[in-house]
Order: C-alpha cells, then structure tokens, then sequence
C-alpha cells in the first residue's frame, strides 16, 4: 500500500513537470524533441503532433489539439480508462474484460493505423 | 439467546435477537443460533419471519385468520420448537458452543469444489501503457509490446494460465525496450530539432 502511494506520487510529480513545461513552452516554436521516425522516413506516425496537441489542450485550445492530431483526443481517455481499469477496477471485471478483449484491441490498433495512412495520404 | 449473522459476507455476533432485527436482513442472510447444526437462512428462523414482508406478510394473515379458531394449534408449534432446540442442544458436549461454522458465501467465494486448485491471479496486460508507448515514442517496439498485451486476456480466459503470464513478460520485456529506446533517442531528438 505504501509503495503503491509511492509510485503515484512519483507519477503524478512527472506528469505535473511535463505538462508545466508543456504549458509554458510552445514545442512548434521550441527546441523540443523530433520524432525520429518523422526524420528517417518523412511519415507521419498516429502519434505526431502529439506534443503540440498537448500544449493546445493545455491552453484550452480544443480546436488547435484537434488540428494537430485528431485521433489523440479520442485514444488518450481511452487509455487511461484501460489504466485505470487495469490497476484500480478489479471490482468492475466486465468493464476490464471488455477493454482487453481482442475485439477491442484490434479495433484500436485498426484505427490508429488508419489514422496513420489516412494523415500521410491526406496529409492532415 | 446469542445469534451471529452474515451481512455482506461479513460474520456478525453475538447479537441479541433485538439487535439483529434492527440489522438489514433478507430472507437469504445465513443466521445461526446455539442449537442449530448449521447456519440457516433468516427467512427459515420462526423468530424472524415477521421481518420479511412479502412472504410475511401472507403468513400473518393466515395466522390471523387462524388465531380465534386454533390458537391451540400456535401453542404447538411452539413447544414443538422449543423441544426441538432443546433435544438438539441435549445431543451437544458440555463444551458448547463451538465457534459457528464458516458461513457458505465466504466458501463459495474462496475454494472451488471440483477439487481442482483454485485459478492463479490473472498476469497485468500492459494494454494501456504499451498503447501509450505507440503514441508516444515508440511505434515498432509499441506495436509488438500491443502484440503481446492484447494475447494476455484472451489466453487467461482459455485456462492457458501459464501462457498467459509468458505473454504478460513478453509485453513488459516490449514496453521496458521501449521506454529505453524512447529515453535514449532524447537526446538525438534533440540534435535533430536543432538542425
């Protein structure tokens, strides 16, 4: 129990660091970390964007998150459903079953590489 | 008299039968009482059956319907009950009472009695965390910790408990190389986004 407050604490202290340089630093105008799969092969992969749709949605800017990267603000409370669901909802067993399913799965990673063909194609 | 009662798979008691009509029973919760062999139901013990309205409250029609008539016949009953306890607690060793059986909800809940060993705990998946990783650095490794996560449910419910668990390493083998290879790219990262 006291290593599991632990190791909240610790997560909650590096999410908070990285989303307070996230608010304060614009990654589009910043020195901030390329994707090296961008840079070797010129696609885009389901997660770029992601950091300038982060310090959108920190600014509040719904519509610029969802111009940098579309299918981010769809997965990103999926998965911390399926964390959530996997460390602190052992008492809601069809929810889990659910979210681990193949079916689900399957649908998820369909989508996000959908995403990816459809961006590069569509450069969007 | 002493009764123990379970509420929410929890043991209570002793209780005075004051005590327990004041709890939130159903006709379902297992009570015991001194002279019972096993735990009953409440709705099966005469003294509550007043507390159950449904089924109650047609018996106390009946009892009243009755009552003028054949109030002999309620005597009866409870001399019969009376001499029943009694006998039961005749048949008993000078040391009662026995702690009370272990009550039938907890049983079901803890042993299976098919006599095979009960399943083992169900490995982490790393679902969430290896989707995350796709987005967020590491698409190839990403993609394979996925693999792995995703066979970890599907295995567990087909009894494959031992594969399940291999898989369950295997994305966590995945997602560790992904998070090093995520946080050993950083700095090259960088490098790239200067020039």
């Amino acid at each position: 129990m006291n290593r599991n407050i632990k190791i909240t604490a610790i997560v909650a202290a590096c999410l908070a660091a990285a989303m307070a340089v996230y608010w304060l630093f614009d990654p589009a105008a910043n020195l901030f970390p390329r994707c090296p799969f961008y840079v070797v092969t010129g696609l885009k992969c389901p997660g770029c964007g992601a950091q300038r749709a982060v310090h959108a949605l920190l600014h509040g800017d719904l519509r610029g998150a969802w111009n940098q990267n579309a299918v981010l603000l769809l997965v990103v409370p999926v998965i911390v459903l399926m964390l959530w669901s996997e460390y602190r909802a052992r008492r809601h067993p069809r929810l889990n079953a659910f979210l681990t399913s193949t079916g689900f799965v399957m649908a998820l990673v369909a989508l996000l590489a959908g995403w990816m063909v459809v961006r590069n194609v569509a450069g969007c | 008299m002493n009764y123990w009662v379970v509420i929410d798979r929890r043991k209570m008691g002793p209780l005075s039968l004051e005590d327990l009509r004041r709890l939130p029973l159903d006709e379902n919760s297992y009570v015991w009482h001194r002279g019972l062999p096993a735990w009953v139901k409440a709705g099966e013990l005469e003294e509550l059956a007043d507390l159950f309205v449904p089924s109650a409250a047609d018996e106390a029609e009946v009892l009243e319907a009755s009552a003028g008539s054949s109030a002999e016949g309620v005597t009866e009953d409870n001399d019969e009950a009376a001499a029943n306890g009694d006998s039961q607690e005749e048949s008993r060793p000078a040391a009662f009472p026995p702690p009370p059986p272990p009550p039938r909800p907890n049983d079901f809940r803890n042993a299976r009695y098919d006599g095979r060993p009960a399943p083992p705990a169900k490995p982490p998946t790393y679902l969430g965390w290896s989707i995350a990783s796709i987005i967020c650095c590491c698409l190839l490794t990403g993609i394979v910790a996925v693999i792995y996560a995703a066979k970890v449910t599907p295995l567990y419910d087909m009894g494959r408990y031992e594969e399940a668990r291999r898989a369950s390493e295997k994305a966590e083998i995945w997602l560790i190389v992904s998070i090093t290879v995520g946080i050993v790219a950083l700095p090259f990262q960088f490098l790239m986004a200067m020039f």
